[in-house]
């Protein structure tokens, strides 16, 4: 088990390495952005060992290094300008809130090292992927390309499978309870990384809580140990959506690219991430055209998110691979009237899910918090958020409408689950919605004070 | 149990408390009552719980490190739970006798209703091939089903007992004599 956890740490250092000089090359500080640096070098590796699988490696652990050399080196590239920040911590929020989250991370890693493979879709699907990348040293058309294993969706993107089989190859093992920790490691890089993505634009005394509760959430502990791709595809599209924000508030440049690599980790992780994705740059298009903004460097990122998935779409055609979700079919008209009963029961499902009492009332409080924003007419923050959840609710309601399984079967056992993306981007805007509110507070102070203060002035000279 | 209990009844009152100076650190910081109320209200809806949540991930941690700990020593070799009750499990020695049987890479069909066996048994063979058609395969695989019907012809059966850590059913399987 040591040697198992010594490889699993390895191989996350070894994604540090890349994400480090990938961001550094990107413009950002990576002293006040190790988070984003590690997140960044995860999703990265994630999508281009998929491209590696497809183009017949068997993702080797030279293979992985030399791939992670090659992004730490662009670090070495020298910039003019890094994106720091000149935020200072507010300990007296941080050190108490800090600290509870800090140990219950430990239990929960404590959790992750002895977590058994008992969720029915991680031995039988996504670790399953794993083992045979290794086994069977790549992409072999044998496995998945085998009508025979058709049931465990072969059309589901790989980035899961491929980090895992990396992990295995580093550990020397096919370690079934240790490679729980890489979703460990997972959440703790989505916590950091949000934190520094935020920590200078929103109050830390709503940003530190805030974490708090996303990242102490029974239902997303539950998701994350189950090691599905429920939770991943959640921290990837949420940084995707605060990075997106972030450009949208600053210009600045490293923030699109980081929403670029996020997007790309998303749609290369689950099939809904691609829905998501393509909602989440809707949204910034609309907003780049009524601020008259430039949409063209949203181009980049974009190309990077179809990089991320365009190809292995492709072999799956190419394979003869039956798509779980008919996306064609999903875009007729005629075939949605047919299945329009669908609708209503996933809705309900959909809402009393993110609802439940184990997500901590982060979706009632980000919806009720937003409501109040747009009273105070600061529209930005408050139609930014709304546009990504709106994204997100209705990317879930065409994925249950469309598909093939029984409705009932297909909202039993994945309604709990495939939630984790609306509450968990609801509880990173939670803080920019605050902050809001907090601008429109001190607009309203000012305005009071312009107006009340020639009525003051003039009272104060007629005092004697 | 009372001591638990008078536990988590104590923790509220200390998760208003601690709720209630994060308020009041906030609204001297920002001045707004309303980001103020926001910052305890989040605050709050941690804090009540995280006691809970801690608890239940540390039994969630005992419960699989006892598990990992029987399974050292389980006299019969480890047994893989395979639902969150861990009332499915089933002895890693019955897919351990499978894969000494058939060799890597060969090619097998799986015969059988139950979900459960059919792909933990994927899992478990790999790189052992599984295929849908009985007569591409090396070797034939069987849980509480008849091979017979299949059409193909067999070697002497290998009975493997047993599936299940609590249960009598073996699984069988077959070379495929062409």
């Amino acid at each position: 088990m040591i040697r198992s956890l010594a490889g699993l740490v390895f191989a996350n250092a070894v994604f540090f390495a890349a994400g480090a000089g990938l961001v550094r090359f990107l413009g950002f500080r990576l002293r006040s952005h190790p988070g984003v640096a590690y997140m960044a070098g995860l999703g990265t590796v994630g999508v281009v060992s998929t491209l590696m699988l497809m183009a017949g490696l068997a993702l080797h652990g030279w293979q992985v290094l030399v791939l992670c050399a090659l992004l730490a080196s662009l670090g070495l590239v020298g910039r003019d300008r890094l994106v720091g920040t000149s935020a200072k911590t507010d300990r007296r929020v941080a050190l108490p809130t800090g600290g509870l989250l800090g140990g219950y991370l430990v239990v929960l890693f404590v959790q992750c090292v002895f977590q058994a493979l008992n969720s029915w879709d991680a031995w039988a699907k996504w670790t399953m992927k794993a083992r045979a990348i290794v086994l069977l040293g790549g992409l072999d058309t044998s496995v998945f390309a085998n009508h025979a294993y058709q049931p465990l969706v072969l059309d589901y993107p790989m980035l899961i499978p491929a980090l895992e089989a990396v992990d295995f190859r580093f550990m020397g093992r096919l370690d079934n309870l240790v490679i729980h920790v890489q979703f460990w490691f997972l959440l703790v890089g989505f916590l950091v990384a949000a934190y520094e993505l935020l920590r200078d634009r929103v109050p830390q005394a709503l940003l530190w809580p805030a974490l708090l509760v996303v990242g102490t959430a029974p239902a997303l502990a539950d998701n994350l140990t189950s090691a599905y791709g429920d939770a991943p595809v959640a921290f990837f599209f949420a940084l995707a959506a605060i990075a997106g924000w972030r450009w949208l508030a600053t210009a600045e440049r490293p923030a699109l690219w980081f929403l670029g690599l996020m997007g790309g980790a998303a749609v290369a992780t689950k099939p809904e991430g691609s829905a998501f994705v393509l909602g989440l740059f809707v949204v910034l298009v609309v907003f780049t055209l009524v601020r008259r903004q430039a949409v063209v460097p949203l181009a980049a990122p974009a190309a990077w998110c179809l990089i991320s998935i365009v190809p292995w779409r492709i072999w799956i055609s190419d394979h003869g691979i039956r798509s779980s979700t008919p996306i064609g079919k999903g875009l007729n008209p005629s075939y949605l009237v047919d299945r329009f009963d669908r609708v209503w029961p996933s809705v309900r499902t959909i809402v009393e899910k993110s609802f439940a009492a184990d997500w901590l009332a982060i979706l009632p409080v980000a919806l009720a918090v937003g409501l109040l924003v747009l009273t105070w007419r600061r529209w930005s923050a408050p139609l930014f958020a709304g546009g990504v959840l709106a994204v997100v609710f209705l990317a879930l309601l065409w994925a249950y409408w469309v598909q093939r399984p029984g409705l009932h079967y297909l909202l039993s056992t994945s309604g709990s689950r495939t939630v984790t993306t609306l509450v968990v981007v609801a509880g990173v805007f939670l803080p920019i919605l605050g902050a809001e509110l907090l601008r429109s507070y001190t607009d309203s102070r000012e305005r009071r004070d312009e107006s009340g203060s020639p009525p003051a002035r003039v009272r104060a000279r007629a005092r004697p | 149990m009372a001591l638990k209990i008078l536990f988590f009844v104590v923790w509220i009152p200390v998760a208003v408390a601690a709720a209630f100076v994060l308020y009041r650190l906030t609204r001297r910081q920002t001045g707004a009552l309303s980001v103020a109320l926001l910052a305890a209200a989040i605050a709050l809806a941690g804090l009540v719980v995280f006691p809970r949540t801690i608890k239940d991930t540390a039994s969630a941690a005992h419960r699989y490190e006892q598990l990992w700990s029987t399974n050292r020593h389980r006299k019969g070799g480890p047994k893989d739970c395979l639902s969150f009750n861990f009332r499915t499990c089933v002895n890693d020695r019955a897919w351990a006798q499978l894969r000494a049987l058939i060799p890597k890479h060969d090619r097998f069909y799986l015969e059988t209703n139950y979900g459960l066996v059919h792909f933990w048994t994927f899992t478990s063979l790999l790189p052992r091939i599984a295929v849908t058609d009985p007569h591409e395969a090396d070797w034939v695989i069987w849980y509480r089903a008849n091979p017979k019907k299949l059409g193909v012809k067999l070697g002497p059966t290998h009975v493997i007992r047993h599936v299940y850590a609590n249960g009598k059913y073996s699984i069988d399987a077959a070379q495929v004599l062409k």
